[in-house]
């Protein structure tokens, strides 16, 4: 009897387990809510239309990957943006249309060469520890940024690549960069994190440990770093000087935003279910997409502009020196399908090396190829490249139509499976070999590859040049492609200072990029968050960082 | 038994020498040149890459580099992270403490809950109840530590809100569900353990003479059977550390803790080689030690080997 009953008990707890495991929100049925604000703005920001915002509330957001430093000269990667806008101010302001605007400068002329700018400051902005910002506040940030103290930096190779030379301070107010090139572009790049403006006091104060303890002029300052836990920023009661794009003035809405870092995306999207965080980064988008159409969250989504997710294709070397075999490449592969079932709805196709959220961005080059799996055979068969023994592959004069595909998996695992099998589809022999960053830049080197993945983002195609440019062929232009006119577009379109000459120029890098089959491109890199229905005014800028000055949470 | 100490430790000294040795090669036996490695694809110049190995010392024979790797550990210098430039020693120190209340909170859990259900199973032995206890510590074996972390927290953190689900100080609440998820496959082994050594010890021939002397029950199991049981469990314990630091590991992640299971795996993935040195050698090192500890305390805990 014992034992029936000790039978009769575990059979309900292994029951009441199960229910536990699998219980939950059955799926609604309607569209989840997915907001994409567009990325060309109106004018200055319409008048909201709901309550105004409320003050206070602390913002608790949880991120992938820890950033290595906010300093904001010595910093590289997009964890580091991500934290660095609300704490740092640029001599200028982008908005997120594209159009330069005021920052902490109010005035800026570039000599006729563009080598030398002056620029006029506000007189009326203090860094976070209370120091004046003066002139000699951007003369100590552009000279951190060269010094030895940073060894590799978004903002140093924007400065030393234009052979920086110095900012001179002319008096408090004024102060002129010099380069000993021609740096039209400078305004564009003066407007980014990587050459906001540190606090003079505190470089000198802080010295190697600055990256830990960053001073600015943002809407935020910097509280604490828990190492691998969480950054904590609160705000600038003393701030006054927003770009005037911003929706409101003065200083920010939130008490304090808090960065959890939290690396696994299941436990983000626990933390956001139980309420421990209020917005989630780079949700897995089956889940995220449920909990929007249970009205938990709001999906934000923003394509980033720049160089989408592509293969670059390797036409200096067989077979994919034939331009039917790159042409074939890309008819085989259904973009959005790729794009669907490895991103959900959350994921857009891309056919072209420019994302349509790009200035500069070309609809003709787009429009060159789609998905077309007979024409793919027919270019192939063309070349002499038949499937002659019925094993799916196709071959010439005995050899295999190989495709060498060496690569980090941890960077394109959502998608390479996929892609792989679009190919082998269309009879390629697909060879993916699995390997570290480190290992995959020296094959790259060796010219061991056929394809390489790339994604660039930037608000402009400004990246084409590095990626297409003759000389770098051996070391970023994977494509071994030389061609003359793709060069002179590319150069002129770096150092043009006419926005319609420049915006010509890209639009033929394209063509000529497209025409000859250069990349394979596969879709548009989306950033996306879930924010709690109590998040309110949650917007991009122009990069696709979330734009946390305007934010504010509904009490 | 001195004899068995002096070597016990020399024996302690020579396993670290050589996880130094090991630890120290694995800059040297990444694939690729690890200086590529760190500087990633940007574009680099020779110079960069030269100065790069410079840095590292990349450049002297292998023994030199040992030798000054070696010297440097053995003064508290673990190197620089080659991520954020800070040293790798402040670093660990500080995810330390972390790691320490969550082991110790899962030690705890377990000997507590293993120790008591082991104990009350070998007393109740042949009952349903040793039957369930058995049951359940095969489950809680078998179930890998980060599907009963999912488990916990689906339970006590989304349905009932009772504990947060992910966590950082060392406050009862915060380490509750960490501390139970990496804990429970643990007190399943204690109890078996706890279990068997008792039953062992319950068939003794003093047993039944402390009985039939006429001692309460109570003072026969409490006082000389559980003591004589516990014997082997302190041995076993010790070699438990190993499988808290790694099982810290997964708990770590899953909650978003500090601690040095998650140092080490964020450096891996970035390829923060002087960190996962660094990382590596503390943890060996502390493993190491907790052995021999252990097996001194053994020596001292068993007369049989005391005397000899």
């Amino acid at each position: 009897m014992k034992n029936t009953l000790f039978k009769g008990l575990s059979v309900i707890v292994l029951i009441g387990l199960l229910l536990v495991a699998c219980g939950g929100n059955a799926p609604a049925t309607e569209k989840p809510v997915i907001e994409q604000p567009a990325v060309e703005a109106t004018e200055a920001p319409a008048e909201a239309t709901e309550a105004p915002a409320v003050s206070g509330g602390i913002l608790t957001l949880g991120i992938a990957i820890e950033p290595e430093t906010l300093d904001p000269g010595d910093a590289v990667y997009v964890q580091e943006q991500f934290i660095l806008i609300s704490l740092f101010d640029s001599l200028l302001s982008m908005a997120p249309d594209g159009s330069l605007h005021p920052g902490l400068a109010t005035v800026w002329e570039p000599n006729e060469g563009y080598s030398e700018f002056t620029f006029t400051l506000r007189q009326d902005v203090t860094f976070h520890d209370g120091t004046a910002f003066t002139a000699e506040a951007v003369k100590a940030s552009f000279d951190h940024i060269v010094s030895e103290a940073v060894l590799e930096s978004g903002g140093k190779s924007l400065l030393q690549d234009h052979q920086y030379v110095e900012t001179v301070v002319v008096d408090d107010h004024t102060v002129t960069v010099k380069f000993a090139a021609s740096y039209p572009t400078f305004l564009r790049d003066a407007a980014r994190q990587w050459l906001s403006i540190s606090s003079p006091t505190a470089l000198e104060k802080y010295g190697q440990d600055y990256g830990r303890n960053p001073v600015g002029t943002g809407p935020f300052k910097f509280v604490q770093w828990d190492a691998q836990s969480q950054i904590v920023i609160e705000r600038n009661s003393d701030y006054n000087w927003a770009p005037e794009f911003a929706a409101h003035e003065g200083p920010a809405h939130l008490d304090q935003v808090v960065f959890r870092i939290l690396s696994e995306a299941a436990t983000r999207l626990t933390a956001f279910e139980t309420g421990e965080i209020l917005v989630a980064s780079e949700p897995p988008a089956l889940d995220a997409i449920a909990m929007a159409e249970s009205g938990k969250a709001l999906i934000q989504t923003f394509a980033q502009p720049g160089i989408p997710a592509i293969l670059m294709i390797n036409a200096g070397k067989a077979p994919t020196d034939d331009i039917n075999v790159r042409k074939a490449m890309i008819l085989a592969v259904n973009q959005e399908e790729l794009a669907q079932t490895a991103f959900q709805s959350l994921g857009l196709p891309s056919y072209s090396v420019v994302s349509p959220t790009t200035w500069g961005y070309d609809e003709k080059a787009d429009s060159l190829y789609r998905y077309n799996l007979e024409e793919a055979g027919r270019l192939l068969e063309e070349s002499g490249w038949v499937d002659s023994d019925g094993d799916g592959i196709r071959e010439k004069n005995g050899e295999k139509l190989t495709i060498d595909w060496p690569d980090n998996p941890s960077w394109s695992e959502a998608f390479n499976e996929l892609l792989a099998g679009y190919l082998t589809n269309a009879g390629f022999d697909v060879q993916y070999r699995s390997m570290d960053d480190g290992a995959q830049y020296e094959e790259l080197l060796a010219g061991n590859y056929t394809l390489v993945y790339m994604y660039w983002t930037r608000p402009d195609p400004s990246p084409l040049r590095y990626l297409f440019h003759s000389e770098n062929i051996g070391g970023g232009a994977w494509t071994n492609f030389t061609s003359d006119e793709l060069d002179a577009a590319l150069a002129d379109g770096d150092t043009q200072t006419d926005e319609e000459t420049r915006k010509q120029d890209y639009i033929t890098a394209q063509n000529i990029i497209m025409e000859n089959a250069l990349v394979l491109p596969m879709f548009t890199v989306n950033t996306s968050y879930l924010t709690s229905p109590a998040v309110q005014d949650f917007t991009f800028d122009l990069e696709g960082y979330p734009w946390i000055y305007d934010i504010s949470i509904a009490q | 038994m001195v004899n068995y100490l002096v070597r016990r430790i020399f024996t302690s000294i020579l396993v670290l020498f050589g996880v130094s040795v090991l630890v120290f090669s694995v800059i040297h036996l990444v694939p690729g040149d690890v200086t590529m490695a760190i500087l990633g694809r940007q574009k680099v110049s020779p110079e960069k890459v030269a100065e790069l190995r410079a840095q590292l010392g990349l450049n002297d024979p292998l023994y030199v580099q040992y030798g000054r790797y070696l010297n440097k550990a053995l003064h508290g210098d673990l190197g620089v992270s080659i991520r954020n430039y800070l040293p790798v020693s402040k670093s660990i120190a500080e995810q330390m403490p972390s790691t320490f209340a969550l082991a110790m909170s899962a030690l705890a859990l377990a000997l507590s809950i293993g120790g008591i259900l082991g104990l009350l199973a070998a007393l109740r032995h042949g009952t349903w109840f040793d039957t369930l206890v058995m049951g359940l510590s095969v489950s809680g074996l078998s179930i890998p530590t980060f599907w009963m972390g999912l488990l916990l927290i689906l339970l006590f953190s989304v349905k009932l809100g009772l504990f947060p689900s992910i966590s950082n100080g060392s406050s009862p609440a915060e380490l509750f569900l960490p501390a139970l998820t990496l804990g429970l496959p643990e007190a399943a082994v204690v109890a078996r353990m706890v279990r068997a050594s008792m039953l062992d010890v319950l068939s003794k021939e003093y047993i039944i003479t402390a009985r039939a002397k006429g001692l309460p029950e109570r003072l026969v199991i409490l006082k000389h059977a559980l003591r004589n049981a516990l014997i082997p469990v302190v041995t076993f314990v010790g070699l438990q550390m190993a499988y808290l630091l790694g099982g810290a590991t997964i708990v770590e992640t899953m909650f978003a803790r500090q601690g040095i299971g998650r140092l080490a795996v964020q450096s891996i993935f970035n390829r923060d080689y002087p960190m996962v040195q660094g990382v590596v050698l503390v943890t060996a090192t502390i493993y190491v030690l907790i052995n021999t500890l252990t097996d001194i305390t053994y020596v001292f805990l068993n007369p049989k080997i005391r005397l000899k």
